[in-house]
């Protein structure tokens, strides 16, 4: 009777540890490359920089600046914060508050004529 | 709706299937947001007000993109220092926090060395509107990343997060590593007060990355590249 006990019990240990190891290895290959994702948000940052002293006119500097910036922030946002792959209710608390933080600023630059073509409401 | 019961029996912490501190963090860092969202709104609002004092020709985007790159990589060792954690790795998770502090440490030297050359030169606070809301912009910022140095030498100093036990690491057979401190038999909860500092230092350099284009690279009144004026 003891032994059967033991015997279950060994079983049960063999397969516990079966699923850590299968859990170690799928997280080993599903995480992502921390370094690679690095490099990346490295090179975009160069992109940044030299598009500034391109000579391509005002507003593809602009849109370029804003996409690069968009893809920096998804970067560290997603990978580094886990928000891709952790629960869904911290990418709407950090979206929520990204977004009403953008209709601040455009508000505000609606109000005071940051906003090009915009005209001033206060002078 | 949850009955009495089922909040009764919930485990300690952990409530609609998530870790509260990690709610109570990702509230903190969305409100977070919207404050640096009203300083960068105030300096939008300002930044054509530079007449005799600091403007946007004195901002050096060599040196701000350096700092630009350092706050980056210390992102990238703040969470290889936690994957250190995950895997068990105690000494890879030390050092990378310090080469964390250290790297935010040096952003911080980059600052100041920012603010002290533009005093130098009589572009202070209170040179220009473009000055004061460009110096408390980056100023709250440097604040932020101040006390991020100061939470990642707090938990080398506690060694927090090194007695969480880890489920994996258990089941795996490496009983005899385990702790017999506090933490232990705990599910691993100082790894989330890790993570937590971890989402600090994160956001600090997400924030940074809206900053560096916003202020720096983006070109003034849309305008022509820093230094057209």
């Amino acid at each position: 009777m003891q032994a059967d006990v033991r015997s279950e019990i060994a079983a049960e240990r063999r397969r516990v540890v079966e699923e850590a190891r299968a859990a170690v290895e799928h997280h080993k290959k599903h995480h992502p490359n921390y370094v690679v994702i690095g490099i990346w948000l490295f090179i975009i940052t160069v992109v940044e920089v030299a598009v500034v002293f391109m000579p391509i006119g005002l507003w593809p500097i602009v849109v370029s600046l804003f996409v690069l910036m968009a893809l920096k922030a998804l970067g560290v946002l997603g990978y580094y914060m886990h928000l891709f792959s952790d629960a869904k209710t911290f990418s709407l608390l950090m979206g929520g508050g990204l977004a009403i933080a953008i209709a601040m600023l455009l508000s505000f630059g609606a109000l005071f004529s940051v906003l090009p073509g915009m005209d001033p409401l206060f002078t | 709706m949850a009955s009495h019961a089922d909040t009764h029996h919930s485990p300690p912490g952990v409530g609609l299937g998530l870790d509260m501190r990690k709610l109570g963090m990702w509230t903190f860092i969305g409100s977070e947001s919207l404050f640096f969202a009203t300083l960068i709104a105030n300096f939008f609002i300002w930044r054509n007000s530079s007449e005799g004092g600091l403007g946007p020709h004195d901002l050096d985007i060599n040196l701000t993109g350096l700092g630009a790159f350092v706050l980056l990589m210390s992102s990238l060792t703040m969470v290889l220092a936690l994957r250190g954690l995950r895997e068990g790795n105690t000494i890879a998770y030390r050092n990378y926090i310090l080469a964390t502090a250290g790297l935010g440490t040096f952003f911080l030297g980059i600052q100041v060395y920012e603010f002290t050359h533009f005093g130098l030169h009589g572009l202070g606070m209170t040179s220009s509107m473009y000055g004061a809301s460009f110096f408390v912009l980056t100023g709250f910022h440097g604040a932020h990343v101040f006390w991020g140095v100061v939470w990642l030498l707090a938990l080398l100093i506690f060694k927090v997060g090194e007695n969480a036990r880890r489920p994996l690491q258990y089941a795996v057979g490496v009983e005899e590593e385990l702790p017999s401190g506090p933490d232990a038999g705990t599910d691993g909860g100082s790894y989330v007060s890790v993570e937590m500092c971890g989402l600090y230092w994160h956001f600090v350099d997400l924030v940074w990355v809206f900053i560096f284009t916003l202020i720096y690279l983006l070109p003034a009144p849309v305008v022509g590249p820093p230094g057209a004026h």
